[in-house]
Parts: structure tokens; C-alpha cells; sequence
């Protein structure tokens, strides 16, 4: 995910974001636009993602911009809107003040805030007034892409269909994932008609997980496996126990396998355990740590990293498989490319590459496996 | 050796999920299977080469004998690098029996290998 990690810059970002704008397509307007009121009292921002989120949105949104509270209320009142993403730190009325009154005079309106003033206490009183979501401003056109697919997510959201707030594209996955990379902290309750779990997220580490008599990775396997059901974002609350260590990317990672074995359970393709074991070469042995982890944007700014000594390097081996893949599904038709697995004597490493976000994971306790 | 990878390959193109498979041998030639029409064996001698001479890009490897595999939406295809430099490429639907038993065929091509030297 393309977040921000560090503070907005103001207007010299946001020339350099609006010089790297795509050049405007011909396209059909579509019959039912989204509504949307992005309230923020710096009219540079606003215009800037006016111009570029209704740009990338194929103009299926309509964004509305208000300059303060008192504006936007009144707005509010004369026309219907969908989402609004409001600023935290605006004059008179600010950003939490704003959103308790919405939430008490229009309940079923989406609520975002995108902010370049970021703190975990005003990110729980966020969330505690009504908030979906609580992003910090982004700072490079990848940052505003990884916004807008999430923001674009939430105003497509319709009840009983899939995850509730968020689906598809930005998942509970990108969720945990997003909360990680911005080192928030913050339960994430999911539930569904049948089991109701929660994720802990302290200081963008996971620290535990419960569902069912299921705790630590268990349990967050068993999380991020469901196929639907509800989740919430709610303030930070210090868990009866910790259960899990480790590198929340791994431990993505990890989930992402084991969902990926439990969906071939389920569709019957595998056999028993031991013959599954034996088939996959890419098992982790017990006791296997994760030596280096790496975090990129799509285009190779790196995002977070961790025990990389040769980012560099890293970012090339991306982006050449990144290129490869892109040629071998040129050759054969396999659909979209979502990881390699990398495996020799050395050791272990997994790298994932997406348009929007590269990741490296190497494990293992000597020499380089690549 | 080009016979035995060749017997090795044809026995193998048959598995359930196997769409092709093929070995670049050290000397730059190449074998292919292929088991459906839509994954020529052509264009996987295409993705043969293009791997071997990418790979050579790639940071210094630790190890003579190299595994990886390339997960896709539907499709997956597993690279093995023998210690003599013949690389062996399967290309399997995912969530098959070949997609399952990628590990053992990597293996047996390992074997096959340390058979052959």
C-alpha cells in the first residue's frame, strides 16, 4: 500500500502529484455518479484530489468540496452524499466535532477521514464518532492511488454482500496490512453468523487474535480465511493475553498461505496432510525466522523496511521479477501474478508483487537465498 | 541425457493440471510437452530462455540448486535449477494434483539429474 508514513508537505507535494497526472481519457459519463464531499480548509488539497480521484474513478464519481464545517453542513442538508472525507484539523469546528454531528444527523452516511496531522488519540475519537476509516494524507501519487482504491471500496460498499465496509480489492487483509504500515493501534472485530473474533494491532504489530476457543495465529488464519461477514475498526484496547510475535508481514503472508490451502481443502483438490506436506517444497520448516523483510509502492519507493541492508538491491530483484512476470504472462495465459516462492539451501523468500505495493520476505539464517 | 529428459518429460506431461512442461538444457536447447493447446510448448521454450538469461540479473545466489515458484490468478509455473545448469520449467493449473506434487516432481528432477552426472 502506497500510505503515507511521515507528515503532509502541503503545496510542493501536491504540484509535483498534479504535474504527474495522467492525461485525461474520453470517456462516456456514466448514468449514476457517486456522491462525494471532501471537507479540508487548504482549497489546494481539495482540488487536487477533485481533479485526480474523479480522474481515475472514470468519472463514476462526483466529488463536492467544502472548505469548512459550517459549509459542509449545509451542503449536507441540500443534497445527498454518499461518503464524506473530512479533514481532522480544520478552524471553529474541527474534524471530530464535525463528524459527531454528522453521525447523530445522518447516520447512514459513509465517514472517512484523511489527515495530514495523525495521532492515535485523534484517531480513536475518530472512530469512536463514527468514522469508517482513518487515513493519513498520502505523499506521493502512489500514496493517492492506495486512497482513492480504498475510499472507492468504501462508497461502493452495499450491506450483506461480502465484508461490510470493505471488499474485494481492500480487504481485511489491506485493512490489517494498512493499520501496520501506518504503526496504529486498533482492534478489528469481524464477525459473521456464525463467529464473531478480533484482531489486536498495537504500534502496527499484531499482537493477538481470538476466535472461538482459537487464539494467536490460529485464530487470525481462521479470520482472514472467511469468505464474508462484517468487520469494524474500533479504538485500541489492551488484550488479555499477547499471542502472537512476529512480523505482521510475515504473518500476512503466512495467512495468505494457509487461506490458499484451506480454499483447496474445501474445493476437495487436496489429499490428506502428510501427502500435502510432502508436496509442497516450499513448506517452512519448523523454527524457520524471518531475517529480512522489505515494503515498496508499485514503483519501488520504499515504504518500510526492516533488516534490509541492500534496499537497493531488493528493489531491483522486485522490480525484475515484476518484469518477468509481466512477460511470462504475456506467453501463457495464467491470469494475474501474485507471488513468487524462492527456496535453496540457504533458505526461504517470498516476494509479492502487485501494482500497487511490493513486498520481500526472506527467511532462513544464512547467505541469501537470491 | 536428452533422452532421459525427454522419457522423464512425457511421462509427466499427463498428470491432472499439467498444462506444459519443458527443460533448457545447459547447452541453450530446449524440450517441451505440451499436454492443451492453449499452452504451446512453443511459448514455454520462450519463457525458458527468457528466465535463464533474466536470472543472471538477479542478486549472487548462495546455492547451485535453485526452486522457485510463480503463483498466478490461475496458473502456476515452478523453475528448477540443477547444479549443471539444466533448468526444468512446469507450468500446472492451480489447485490440481500436479499443482499439489510440484514439490515431488522437483525433487525427482533433482534425482533424475544426480542420476544422469
Amino acid at each position: 500500500m502506497g500510505l503515507c508514513l511521515g507528515p503532509w508537505n502541503g503545496n510542493l507535494r501536491i504540484k509535483k502529484i498534479v504535474s504527474a497526472k495522467i492525461e485525461p481519457e474520453k470517456v462516456t459519463r456514466p448514468s449514476k455518479q457517486h456522491q462525494i464531499l471532501f471537507v479540508d480548509d487548504e482549497r489546494a488539497f481539495l482540488e487536487t484530489v477533485s481533479t485526480l480521484f474523479v480522474d481515475w474513478s472514470k468519472q463514476t464519481w462526483k466529488v463536492h468540496i467544502a472548505t469548512s464545517a459550517d459549509q459542509a453542513l449545509q451542503f449536507l442538508k441540500d443534497q445527498m452524499v454518499e461518503l464524506v472525507v473530512v479533514d481532522i484539523n480544520m478552524p471553529v469546528l474541527d474534524g471530530v466535532q464535525f463528524l459527531r454531528v454528522v453521525n447523530r444527523r445522518f447516520p447512514d452516511l459513509k465517514k472517512a477521514v484523511l489527515t495530514g496531522h495523525a495521532t492515535e488519540t485523534k484517531r480513536s475519537e475518530c472512530l469512536a464518532s463514527g468514522a469508517e476509516l482513518f487515513i493519513e494524507k498520502p505523499q506521493s501519487s502512489d500514496g493517492f492511488r492506495a486512497i482513492f482504491a480504498m475510499l472507492d471500496e468504501l462508497v461502493t460498499w452495499t450491506p450483506r454482500e461480502g465484508f461490510q465496509g470493505m471488499l474485494r480489492k481492500v480487504g481485511l487483509q489491506d485493512v490489517i496490512q494498512m493499520e501496520c504500515l501506518g504503526r496504529n493501534s486498533s482492534v478489528l472485530e469481524i464477525h459473521n453468523q456464525h463467529l464473531r473474533g478480533r484482531v489486536y494491532i498495537e504500534d502496527g504489530s499484531i499482537i493477538h487474535a481470538g476466535v472461538g476457543d482459537l487464539t494467536g495465529e490460529p485464530a487470525l488464519h481462521k479470520l482472514l480465511s472467511l469468505s464474508g461477514g462484517s468487520f469494524q475498526l474500533q479504538p485500541f484496547e489492551a488484550p488479555l493475553q499477547r499471542t502472537i510475535q512476529g512480523q505482521w508481514e510475515f504473518l500476512l503472508m503466512e495467512a495468505a498461505r494457509v487461506r490458499d490451502e484451506m480454499s483447496m481443502q474445501a474445493a476437495g483438490a487436496s489429499g490428506a496432510e502428510t501427502a500435502e506436506a510432502e508436496a509442497d517444497g516450499a513448506d517452512q520448516p519448523d523454527g524457520v525466522k524471518v531475517v529480512e523483510t522489505l515494503i515498496c509502492s508499485g514503483t519501488g519507493e520504499v515504504l518500510h523496511a526492516w533488516q534490509s541492508s541492500e534496499t537497493d538491491a531488493r528493489v531491483g530483484f522486485l522490480k525484475a521479477l515484476s518484469a518477468l512476470s509481466d512477460r511470462f504472462a504475456q506467453e501463457l495465459p495464467m491470469g494475474k501474478f501474485d507471488r513468487v516462492e524462492i527456496q535453496n539451501a540457504a533458505g526461504r523468500c517470498i516476494a509479492q508483487v502487485h501494482a500497487d505495493r511490493m513486498v520481500f520476505v526472506r527467511m532462513g539464517t544464512e547467505g541469501l537465498p537470491v | 541425457m536428452k533422452e532421459i529428459f525427454g522419457q522423464w518429460l512425457a511421462a509427466r506431461v499427463s498428470a491432472p493440471g499439467m498444462l506444459v512442461c519443458g527443460i533448457r538444457q545447459s547447452d541453450g536447447s530446449c524440450l517441451t510437452q505440451g499436454a492443451v493447446r492453449t499452452f504451446p510448448a512453443e511459448q514455454l521454450e520462450k519463457i525458458l530462455h527468457t528466465f535463464a538469461e533474466a536470472k543472471l540479473q538477479f542478486p549472487a545466489e548462495s546455492g547451485a540448486e535453485i526452486w522457485s515458484k510463480w503463483i498466478f490468478d490461475e496458473g502456476q509455473i515452478c523453475f528448477v535449477t540443477r547444479p549443471d545448469g539444466n533448468l526444468l520449467a512446469l507450468v500446472v493449473r492451480s489447485e490440481t494434483d500436479a499443482a499439489q506434487n510440484l514439490g515431488n516432481l522437483a525433487g525427482e528432477f533433482l534425482a533424475l539429474a544426480a542420476a544422469a552426472v
